[in-house]
């Protein structure tokens, strides 16, 4: 099978579970959402998938061979995390040069039109960059490595809204030239929503939310009215959340609304990415 | 295979600048440095046999810094470790080409220190003046073995080094930064006591001195019967460490990880 499995995958720290029987697969040629709350376990996920700490109970195969001591796996993924990993004196247009020698290529046309975009100076020491510009940089590269699999651990962390701009036009280009399978970990979710195919959502250590976007999305609702009616209508529902104004309410729902009559002074909407999240991930909280 | 040499070539551009930056500072320290005081006290009368007399205590000092450095050198790990793990080489490869490196640089060591002998020999300074000949000189009757021998041990001398280095940085890498400055206090402190509690117990005769001198001859290979030093034991005994210490090394390398928070 082409693609990432993750099996029952196990993850504690100083005692404590972070990620607990994960389960999944990844894909190839897919833009992937990663979301969840912060201490979710999505950075530890994704340090494992890269074999950047070793699983505790489970395994990690990509393209039906384990990541464990095999570089010719390893360099199909590149992981761009918020942790420093670079030499600290190294200047950038070195770090180019060792990642091209390490993966075995790099597009240096792609690194130098963007580093000038950016206006990312290459003849500057990695340490001497700014917080931005060090994600700038990083970003840079994992637009730049020929692998098969990028991972962006908050890729935009530190970053203006221009530039910020400027990296989702960059990756969406890059995506069309040459499609890759892309999992963007970020809390900003309103701006990767729409590039966004498959959504896997981690609350607690546990995978709740692994599917198409789309499919996601056709089954998350908003049910608003009066309050009577609103709660009359969504009994029986799955209702993960609700936001009371007045005698006016709105509740979520997700999952079928098993062919209920509509009934007047009732509005159905769909519900956005970031209105899903926060409802499935703030245990159905109600703010009345 | 390409990606192991692709690691070496990294190491070696990392430790031969490394190697550069010591040197120009050895060079300002131990020549420069007495040059120019000359220079200014005395004029240019007799600099030119300050300048030969630095240049001689630089040279010999190199083959100590040169040992100190390929601790160093083994001892690098996290940051490496790091970098190269973000770059997809794995953990094997990782450790694979850091005990090539070390090899070379070892090699290029010993070929240092073997030039500095020869030079100390031409200037009629004899056996005495070379650590390595002045004991095991003699263990051969003609000269060529004894200065292949003397290559053979220095190599390995300088492998052992740098593999222990590689040991107690693997060691370290696996601490957090609390539990490294922790062991930094302590290590030089369990030492001081070690030693004390050893002078004590030969003192109250509990450990015989003479046991621990007949320890001593054997490690660097002392015979009796011969009347002279066998280079071969210390080199069998340096080999066996190798050994040892590479799979330690290996082992502690596979635990090696990315840090929470640092």
């Amino acid at each position: 099978m082409k693609g990432i499995e993750v099996r029952q995958v196990t993850k504690s720290f100083d005692k404590q579970m972070i990620l607990n029987g994960i389960g999944l697969t990844i894909e190839p040629n897919k833009i992937y959402g990663l979301l969840g709350r912060n201490g979710a376990g999505k950075s530890t996920l994704l340090n494992l998938l890269v074999n950047r700490i070793p699983v505790d109970l489970g395994e990690i195969r990509i393209d039906n061979e384990t990541i464990k001591d095999n570089d010719e796996q390893l360099a199909k993924m590149f992981l761009m995390s918020e942790v420093n990993l670079y030499p600290k004196n190294a200047k950038v247009k070195d770090i180019y040069k060792w990642t091209e020698k390490f993966y075995g290529g790099f597009d240096f046309e792609l690194a130098t039109n963007l580093s000038k975009q950016f206006g990312l100076r290459t003849n500057t020491v990695f340490n001497k960059l700014s917080t931005g510009y060090r994600t700038i940089m990083k970003l840079i590269v994992s637009l730049s490595v020929p692998v098969e699999y990028v991972f962006l651990d908050e890729p935009v962390l530190g970053l203006d809204a221009s530039h910020r701009d400027l990296f989702y036009n960059a990756l969406v280009e890059s995506y069309a030239e040459n499609p890759r399978t892309f999992v963007i970990s970020t809390h900003l979710i309103e701006e990767i929503a729409n590039l966004v195919e498959h959504v896997l959502v981690i609350d607690n250590g546990r995978l709740i939310i692994d599917d198409a976007t789309e499919k996601v999305l056709s089954n998350a609702y908003m049910i608003s009215g009066p309050e009577d009616k609103v709660d009359e209508y969504t009994e029986g529902l799955n209702v993960i959340g609700s936001d009371k104004l007045a005698r006016i309410k709105a509740s979520y729902v997700f999952g079928t609304l098993n062919n209920k009559p509509i009934p007047d002074l009732i509005n159905i909407d769909k519900m956005d990415l970031q209105t899903l999240f926060v409802n499935l991930t703030s245990g159905g909280s109600n703010n009345e | 295979m390409n990606k192991t040499v692709q690691v070496i070539k990294y190491d070696l551009s990392y430790f031969l600048r490394l190697i550069l930056i010591v040197y120009a500072w050895m060079l300002g320290l131990f020549v420069l440095l007495p040059t120019t005081i000359h220079l200014i006290g005395s004029g240019t009368k007799g600099v030119l046999n300050t300048v030969s007399i630095s240049f001689s205590i630089a040279s010999t000092g190199a083959v100590l810094v040169n040992a100190a450095l390929l601790f160093y050198f083994g001892f690098l790990t996290y940051e490496r470790f790091s970098f190269l793990i973000q770059n997809g080489i794995s953990r094997r490869t990782g450790w694979a080409a850091k005990v090539v490196s070390l090899s070379i640089i070892s090699l290029i060591a010993t070929v240092y220190d073997f030039i500095i002998s020869m030079f100390s020999l031409l200037d009629g300074d004899g056996y005495n003046a070379i650590p390595y000949l002045s004991l095991y000189g003699h263990f051969f009757r003609s000269q060529i073995p004894n200065m292949v021998m003397m290559v053979i041990v220095t190599f390995i001398f300088m492998l052992t080094v740098a593999i222990i280095g590689m040991v107690v940085g693997s060691f370290f890498s696996l601490l957090t930064r609390r539990h490294q400055k922790g062991a930094l206090i302590t290590a030089p402190i369990i030492v001081i006591l070690l030693f004390t509690v050893l002078s004590r117990a030969i003192r109250s005769k509990l450990i015989s001195f003479t046991a621990i001198e007949n320890f001593s001859k054997f490690l660097i290979g002392y015979s009796k019967t011969m009347g002279n030093f066998n280079p071969f034991v210390p080199s069998m005994i340096m080999v066996v460490l190798i050994i040892i210490s590479l799979i330690i090394s290996r082992g502690l390398n596979t635990k090696l990880k990315i840090k929470r928070g640092e």
